[in-house]
Formats: structure tokens, sequence, C-alpha cells
């Protein structure tokens, strides 16, 4: 059973005990972390990558972190940093390249080894992949990981109407492409 | 605003490599020993003065050979009242004679009392119409 946010942060806080409070944390939320960057930047590499990012970030500053926010919300708010900043990079190295980031990732999608969907699941991949970075992410959050709009309005920082909006939007997009069979 | 959207497929159709989450932790921790900014800190300063550490201990070593070497294998030979009366360089008469005056010494006195000098080792076995000779052609 894994401990409550709370006893964690209560244990970061006493320099002896940070390291191991850190490793329940680790223990606690690698998974969920994972999962979210992966839905992101597809490739498991990248993913793992961030992931590794995310967490010497937390570590970095676990000492210092003040309990303004849940320990849950600031976590997905350092690993969804991590992954638009990622995503942005990609897309500047692409620039003198005939290419665009999506249609990279797509590619890549049908090349991952990792990836084990069917041919539905992967329209539905390729159509998400279309949508912009922000809304990708608030559709992956409240679809795959029904996520509350309250929880994602503190991860994201942003309003609860503007993120339904987003999601309403974004589902009406996947639903056209899919029905169109453009993939 | 509508949420009845469809559900195509909630089940993300992604895997991992087997044992990557157990794994994970110690790789995590191995990457933070490497980042750990004490670590870092100290480790980089060490790397900028360490070449000149060691090119400060060459010359001493260097240096410290130089002077006690020599002093080692000839021990008296090579104090540093001699080397300071006498300067670093010993010069023989024959640095303070033209060769004209040279000539004429050799001629004067004769090669037999001449003391031909460690350096002139060139010299042995030359008599001495061949030194005259020499000395005139030079």
């Amino acid at each position: 059973m894994h401990p409550t946010d709370q006893e964690i942060l209560t244990m970061a806080q006493i320099p002896r005990q940070r390291e191991e409070a850190f490793s329940m944390l680790v223990e606690k939320y690698r998974q969920r972390l994972y999962w979210h960057l992966r839905k992101m930047v597809i490739i498991h590499e990248d993913a793992d990558d961030l992931l590794q990012n995310t967490f010497i970030k937390v570590w970095k500053n676990l000492g210092n972190f003040r309990g303004d926010s849940a320990l849950f919300t600031w976590l997905y708010r350092i690993a969804t940093n991590e992954a638009l900043n990622h995503l942005n990079k990609k897309r500047t190295e692409l620039l003198n390249s005939f290419d665009d980031l999506e249609s990279v990732m797509s590619g890549q999608l049908d090349e991952d080894p990792l990836f084990n969907g069917d041919e539905i699941q992967k329209r539905l991949q390729k159509s998400i992949l279309t949508l912009p970075d922000k809304q990708r992410l608030v559709f992956n959050m409240k679809y795959f990981d029904e996520m509350k709009y309250e929880e994602m309005a503190e991860i994201l920082n942003t309003s609860v109407g503007a993120l339904k909006a987003s999601y309403f939007h974004a589902v009406r997009k996947i639903e056209a492409l899919i029905d169109k069979e453009l993939f | 605003m509508s949420e009845d959207i469809p559900k195509w497929n909630t089940k993300h159709p992604f895997e991992v490599p087997d044992g990557y989450f157990e794994g994970f932790d110690a790789r995590l921790m191995r990457q933070i020993d490497l980042e750990s900014p004490e670590k870092h800190k100290i480790g980089s300063k060490l790397s900028l003065i360490a070449p000149w550490i060691g090119m400060a201990a060459a010359f001493l070593i260097i240096a410290l050979l130089y002077k006690q070497l020599p002093e080692r294998i000839y021990p008296g030979q090579f104090n540093q009242e001699t080397i300071s009366n006498g300067g670093f360089f010993n010069f023989s008469p024959g640095d303070y004679y033209g060769e004209h005056e040279l000539l004429e010494i050799i001629t004067e006195k004769g090669i037999s009392n001449i003391e031909i000098m460690p350096d002139s080792i060139l010299f042995k076995g030359i008599d001495d119409e061949d030194l005259i000779m020499l000395t005139l052609f030079y």
C-alpha cells in the first residue's frame, strides 16, 4: 500500500528521510507520469528520458516544496512542461525539414514495436496527433486518464470552462477525421 | 456543453519493455548521483584546476631534479660557492686569445708545454706541425 502524499511530504522535510520519501514518491507516481508522457511523445525512449528529467527536477526541489498545490498536481505540472518543451524542441529541429512533427510521430507510431493496438486504435492515435499540443494534452487527460476537469484546471493552470470547450472541440475533430477515414 | 462523446477504446495501446518500471528506480538514482549538485560542483572545480596542479607538480619535480641530482651524483662539485665565484661557465685561457696570439704562444712555447684541456679532445693525435698548420689555415 502506498503512503499518502502528506506522509511523503512530511518525510521529505526531514533531510535524512528525504531520499526515502523520494523513493516512495517515485514508486507511487512513476507509472501514471510515464503514461501521461508516453501518450504525448509516443516513443518509449523519449518518454523514459522525460520521466527521468521530471523526477530529477522533483528531487532537486522536493525539500523546498511548500505544498501550495497538491503533490500530484505539482508532479503532473513538471511532467507536462517537460513534454511540451520536448515537443517544441523537436519542432524547432524540423524547421529546415520538409516534414512536420505530426507526420514524423505518425510514422514512428507505424514502426513502434511497443505499439500493440489494433487498426482502429492506431487511427485514433493518429487523429489525436493532428490536434495542437495543448488540446492533445486535454484530450488524453480526459479521455484516457478520465481526470476531473477541476484537477486538470489546476495542473494546466486554466479554467474548467476553457478545458471543457477544448475537449469538446478535440472530440469533434477526431470524430470527423475517423469518419472520413483519412488514415 | 454536451459531454456525451463517443467511446472508441479508452485503453491506450502502448507497451513498455519487460521489467522497465522495476528497473526504473535504480536507473533514476544513478542519474541523480551523476547530476547531484554537490558532486557536480566539486567535480567541475577539480576538473578545472587539475591540469594546472599537474603542470605545477611536474615543474617542481624537474626543478628539484635539476638542483638535487647533480649534487647527489657528484657531491661537493656543484656547491653554491663554486657557482657564484666562478660563474656558470669556466672560461679557459684560450677564450681570451685571438688566433695570432695563440699561434705565437704555440710557436714560442712548443706544444709539449701547452696543456691540452679535455674539450680539446678533437686535437688528440695531432702533432705540433699539424696544429700550427691548422691554426694558420683556420
